[in-house]
């Protein structure tokens, strides 16, 4: 059956096709792309509202969870729509979706139409740029959508090509070096990864099949994995996977993970790419594609791995921690903002590892929710990073100065971008990282020692430095002369920014929807985690 | 129970959306804005008296009103049946401190309707203390440490917001940065605290918490009140984050007296007064942190003198305030932590217990609230005539500006705790109930005599700051002129209050009646009534005396020169250690400077030398195997992969003809990707085996 979910794929795709393949005016791509990527928007908001409330649904059906054939608990996935393809190989079409993929979902659709409107005066290609991004879109709505491995590989690496040529092409100075390194790190990861799916299908699939599905040949469906788990865990007496088969896989998973997270050590493809990356480019890298590394963590490392993840538990800590601490200092030293930018996504991503690591339901939960928030705030952050360059030229913190005189409009962007990423409270972001702080403080893992978490915590004061350095530095005092004629925010920009903002306290006043369906995810598929 | 409860919310709605009509309209409204965060406010003045009334008809005084909560919606669902949601608590304390914040609010905003006339920027200020008054109303009606400290942080960034105000300045753009970064210190600690009293208890909320503190172990029972403390010290700049406070004087004036001295500062000793549940256990068997009393007390005590002797080496009107304002938020953290200690050592021994500090801390927030605002507003007013802040171009002022100069006699003297203004009731009751614990603990005894010594360097500073602003010959170039009506009369009507205010305990029957912990104080010596010790009172009388008299000496008959003191054998060193504040700022400024943009600089030189020159460095490696290995490349491998990579390469080319970009290297990352992939799996496989024993 092919229904909705296939079409939030499909819509992007189509358009990508329509936009460049067939040829249109240059002056009608963005209005075909911006077309396309409404009516995805449309599509993916009715999903969510589905998923928040499900009396909302209305033609698309309530979500009912579906169930394997066997008896036992079952992981929740909403929507779910199954093709045979090479079934005797067990490779199958399988999409579904839950509370951890529709608000990522819904964030591509958002982040993609919000690209498209910034980049109205592209003047470059516009039909390749525009082309290119409804492909990304189409390609990260897949890898959220997939619960095939090896739909899930192809679409995890097909979002490599838009991004690469992006950066290529549309790039800044450095743009090749940039480029190339993107590909060959992200690649590594992807081949790091492959590899643990070769193994899962040879060695392991056949067994779980059968205890889930009662089938037993091999297969590459998720759902089989992500089911076994969850009944192995919860103290089913089911044939799974042993902690030795566990560990070697998840720390292949991991690496792949981790470098799209991306973490240190293997983040320093990040702030290049970034530097070089055109702004929309910028927007959905940040935004979406890091969260392909933390969809991949909860989906499949702690989702189908949790006996590994258990044990394995410190590594993500100390990989988090060390994120978070290691990139609030780098990030007191940038002089590019962009760069800035860059490196404060990778802290913030160190929060996801560090809410995986707490293997609490609220640990996991901010980490979730993290996701979601840091794509928003990173969106309007790159977006300033990209007016400021259009407006006056350069992006070097110390050419900039007294722009709260000339830019007026900019700077109040800029500043509830800075502290809404700084977590204060009442804006979106605090939930999600008081919640990773509380699960982490409250982790049975840390029982030996809470006061460990002390040192995450260290972040918090760096992270509000080094934004409220920026902000002194290029908002306050008076502009130089050949600041003076900047222009403030241009009319389709202000679109961009206006939607980003209204959900920046949105959230942050109302985070009960969105954690509403959170919290159906996680205890739906996580009931095994501890913590209060 | 209170009638039409949900009126409460509105009481911090009204000003937010003040916030939000200024924000969004701002542009349009212009002058309009300040009237409109004015009706907004006395909105929810009426609303809070509408409460406050209430909760009084409802037998608040001798404690017959049960605490009210109007809960209201979700915020964090993780709990079933224990969701964190946003709710008002109505008890006591918090119906007092609304009517208190919303009536400064609305004075302080008509007398910058007068103030900022001439000011640029004005719907951003009106906009922004909008926002201000609904975090401060927020925080006072929270009903859990969460809704507190998250309303704790907007007041964080309006003060942020509202010190830097003319952003223009680099003065000003520093002090604001200093103030968000020193509380921020405090602010983590403080959410830790929250973190762990959402791990031991599973709620937040004061009322649930309050009955099970019995459950905690000895070392979370003294952790928990510290952190919360150390909130405290951050937002109420004790030491060590005192440092911020004074710096924030480059703010508006009007903003220097809402926040940093009659509202936002005081949020630390009303956090403080709400961690007395955790203080002072009323459990049968618990045993109180005493520890965590003693570093209260202490750090109230030793702050007291501390910030009082900066005040008097310095000749800034404003910064004298502020050091001021520390040096009084130290007395209501040592008046707390006195009382707790009393309180505490009661319950232990089984005796009747009775609140008398913590009535008399929160008898004296109330007090310095009125008089701390009219010395700044005071000093505003001055400031506006005569256009600096420095004290040596003063002088003489009180015949051109005889009303300003009488007000702020009166705000001076309720400083310096003279009968029958409000701070001599207050002050003097926190010292004695110092001195009833003294029989507690010795140590009490010595921080009862750095309290009166402070009491006698406030009266001298208060007084040096009136003599030379008012007395004397002015020494300035300025025209001088009292201040319009709408400045003078919120003035005159915060005189009154330094009357009234001490006073009003006495229908009450002492303020330990209204404002308490555990249950009222009839029947015990009651607060607010003098005299409770004659001789206590007459020695903090006496000493204020004699700092008045020290000042009036000085800088009024001059008949001791000032110079006597520096000329004296390390007078000059003294003199220079108070005006470069105990070198702690340039000790901060030192660290930040070396340790931490040290770090940032090495860590940044690390990540794009070492790391980076890893990852080229393994790249390049590559690279010169995959050209010297071509040959053989080509033969061998290439063919078994091409009929694999087909596809892709194809797709290469094709966008290669599209577009210019690195396809080639692409297409060779996919061919050697995919080569990995193949060898690897096999060794992988081989291992898996190995492993499994096969």
């Amino acid at each position: 059956m092919v229904g909705i979910l296939s079409f939030l794929w499909i819509i992007p795709f189509v358009g990508s096709l329509i936009v460049w393949g067939i040829g249109t005016t240059q002056r009608a791509a963005k209005w075909i792309a911006l077309g396309f990527s409404l009516v995805e928007l449309g599509l993916a908001s009715w999903l969510l509202l589905a998923l928040i409330n499900g009396s909302w649904a209305g033609a698309l059906g309530t979500p009912t969870a579906s169930q394997p054939p066997t008896p036992g608990p079952f992981v929740p996935l909403y929507y779910m729509e199954r093709v045979g393809w090479w079934t005797q190989f067990g490779f199958n079409y399988v999409v579904g979706v839950d509370g951890l993929s529709v608000p990522l979902i819904w964030l591509t659709a958002l982040l993609t139409t919000l690209a498209v409107v910034f980049h109205w005066d592209e003047e470059a290609r516009p039909r390749a740029f525009f082309g290119l991004f409804l492909f990304l879109e189409m390609a990260l709505v897949g890898v959220f959508l997939a619960l095939d491995f090896i739909i899930f590989a192809i679409f995890w690496e097909l979002v490599l090509l838009p991004m690469f040529f992006l950066i290529g092409i549309w790039g800044g100075p450095n743009r090749r070096y940039a480029a190339l390194k993107f590909l060959i790190f992200t690649h590594v990861g992807f081949v790091i990864m492959l590899l643990s799916i070769f193994s899962l299908y040879w060695f392991y699939s056949a067994s779980v099949n059968t205890a889930v599905y009662g089938t037993n040949a091999p297969t590459l469906d998720m759902t089989a994995f992500l089911h076994g788990a969850l009944r192995h865990a919860t103290g089913s007496s089911i044939v799974y996977m042993t902690l030795g088969a566990q560990i070697p896989i998840f720390a292949a998973f991991l690496f792949g993970f981790i470098v799209k997270l991306p973490s240190v050590p293997f983040h320093t493809w990040l702030p290049d790419a970034h530097v070089e990356a055109p702004t929309g480019g910028s927007v959905l890298l940040a935004g979406v594609l890091l969260k392909m590394g933390g969809y991949g963590i909860f989906r499949i490392n702690l989702g189908m791995l949790p006996d590994a993840a258990r044990n394995l538990w410190w590594a993500l800590a100390i990989l988090g921690t060390a994120s978070m601490i290691y990139a609030a200092f780098v990030c007191l030293a940038q002089i590019d903002l962009k760069r800035l930018i860059a490196y404060s996504s990778v802290g913030h991503m160190g929060f996801v590892l560090l809410g995986a690591a707490s293997m609490t339901v609220i640990g996991v939960q901010g980490a979730i929710f993290q996701l979601f928030n840091h794509g928003i705030i990173t969106a309007i952050l790159f977006m300033l990073a990209g007016s400021v360059k259009h407006s006056t030229g350069t992006r070097d913190i110390p050419r900039l100065q007294g722009l709260a005189r000339v830019m007026p409009q900019f700077s109040l962007i800029l500043a509830i971008g800075f502290f809404a990423s700084l977590g204060l409270p009442g804006l979106n972001s605090f939930w999600s990282e008081f919640m990773v702080f509380v699960g982490a403080y409250g982790s049975p893992n840390l029982d030996m020692n809470r006061r460990l978490v002390l040192i995450p915590l260290i972040s918090i004061v760096v992270t509000a430095a080094y934004y409220l350095y920026t902000m002194q530095r290029i908002l306050f005092g008076d502009p130089p002369e050949d600041l003076a004629k900047a222009h403030d925010l241009l009319p389709w920009e202000r679109i961009s920014y206006a939607v980003l903002v209204a959900l920046v306290f949105l959230v942050g006043f109302f985070p009960l929807p969105f954690l509403g369906m959170i919290n159906a995810y996680t205890s739906g598929s996580f009931p095994w985690l501890g913590g209060i | 129970m209170i009638e039409n409860a949900w009126v409460a919310w509105l009481i911090l709605l009204l000003p937010l959306a003040a916030f939000v009509i200024i924000g969004l309209l701002g542009r349009w409204l212009r002058d309009g804005s300040g009237y409109v965060a004015v009706a907004a406010m006395l909105g929810s003045l009426v609303l809070s008296l509408y409460v406050f009334v209430q909760v009084l008809a409802q037998g608040a005084i001798g404690g017959n009103f049960a605490a009210q909560t109007i809960a209201g919606y979700v915020w964090l669902p993780s709990i079933p049946g224990n969701e964190i949601r946003i709710s008002l608590l109505i008890d006591n304390l918090s119906s007092l401190m609304l009517v208190l914040v919303s009536f400064l609010c609305l004075l302080i905003f008509i007398y910058s309707l007068g103030y900022m006339h001439e000011e640029e920027g004005k719907p951003r200020y009106y906009a922004e203390v909008s926002l201000f008054a609904t975090g401060m109303l927020g925080t006072v009606s929270a009903d859990n440490f969460l809704q507190l400290l998250i309303f704790w942080e907007i007041m964080g960034l309006c003060s942020y917001l509202l010190i830097g105000f003319w952003y223009h300045k680099p003065e000003a753009a520093a002090a604001a940065k200093k103030a968000f970064l020193v509380t921020r210190v405090g602010d983590v600690l403080f959410l830790i605290g929250v973190l762990v009293i959402w791990n031991e208890f599973g709620t937040l909320r004061f009322n649930e918490i309050a009955p099970r503190v019995g459950l905690l172990s000895p070392q979370l029972l003294t952790l928990i009140p510290l952190l919360l403390f150390g909130g405290a010290v951050g937002k109420s700049a004790q030491f060590p984050l005192h440092a911020w406070l004074p710096d924030a004087m480059e703010g508006p004036t009007t903003v220097s007296a809402l926040i940093h001295a009659a509202t936002m500062v005081k949020a630390g000793v009303y956090l403080t007064a709400r961690s007395f549940i955790f203080l002072v256990p009323l459990a049968p068997g618990v045993q109180p942190p005493f520890t965590a009393i003693l570093v209260i007390a202490g750090i109230g005590g030793f702050t007291a003198i501390f910030a009082a002797t900066m005040a008097v080496v310095n000749n800034d009107i404003k910064r004298v305030l502020a050091f001021s304002t520390i040096s009084q938020l130290a007395y209501m953290f040592l008046g707390l932590g006195a009382g707790a200690y009393v309180m505490a050592t009661e319950a232990v021994n089984g005796e009747p217990v009775n609140s008398a500090g913590y009535s008399a801390a929160l008898y004296h927030l109330f007090n310095h609230a009125f008089f701390k605002a009219l010395l700044f507003l005071s000093a505003g007013s001055v400031i506006h005539a005569v256009h600096t802040n420095d004290m040596r171009e003063m002088g003489g002022l009180s015949k051109s500006m005889p009303i300003t100069s009488r007000v702020m006699l009166f705000g001076s003297l309720a400083l310096a705790g003279i009968i029958p203004f409000s701070g001599f009731f207050s002050k003097g009751e926190v010292l004695s109930v110092t001195f009833d614990a003294g029989a507690d603990h010795p140590g009490f005894y010595l921080l009862y005599v750095l309290g009166l010594f402070t009491a006698f360097l406030t009266a001298f500073y208060a007084f040096r700051l009136w003599f030379m602003t008012f007395h004397g010959e002015y020494r300035g170039h300025e025209h001088l002129h009292e201040s319009p009506r709408v400045m003078t009369t919120p003035l005159l009507i915060l005189a009154g209050f330094t009357l009234i205010s001490g006073l009003l305990a006495y229908p009450m029957q002492g303020f330990g009646n209204l404002v308490f912990f555990g249950r009222p104080e009839a029947g015990f010596p009651l607060v607010g009534i003098p005299p409770v010790h004659y001789l206590l009172e007459a020695l903090s009388l006496g000493v204020a005396g004699l700092g008045i008299g020290l000042a009036w000496s000085i800088y009024e008959t001059k008949r001791i020169p000032a110079e006597r003191f520096t000329r004296a054998p390390g007078g000059a060193f003294i003199h220079r250690m108070l005006t470069k504040r105990y070198w702690i700022d340039d000790a901060y400024d030192a660290f930040g400077r070396t340790v931490v943009y040290g770090l940032a600089h090495g860590l940044d030189w690390f990540d794009r030398t070492v790391i980076d020159g890893i990852v080229n460095a393994v790249a390049r490696g590559g690279m010169r195997v995959a050209v010297e290995s071509d040959v053989f490349d080509r033969r061998v491998i290439d063919g078994a992969v091409n009929a694999l990579s087909l596809e892709t390469v194809r797709t290469s080319w094709r966008l290669r003809q599209r577009q210019t970009g690195q396809v080639q290297n692409y297409a060779w990352v996919v061919v050697v990707g995919i080569v990995a992939v193949v060898v690897l799996l096999f060794g992988f496989s081989f291992l898996q085996r190995f492993l499994a024993g096969r």
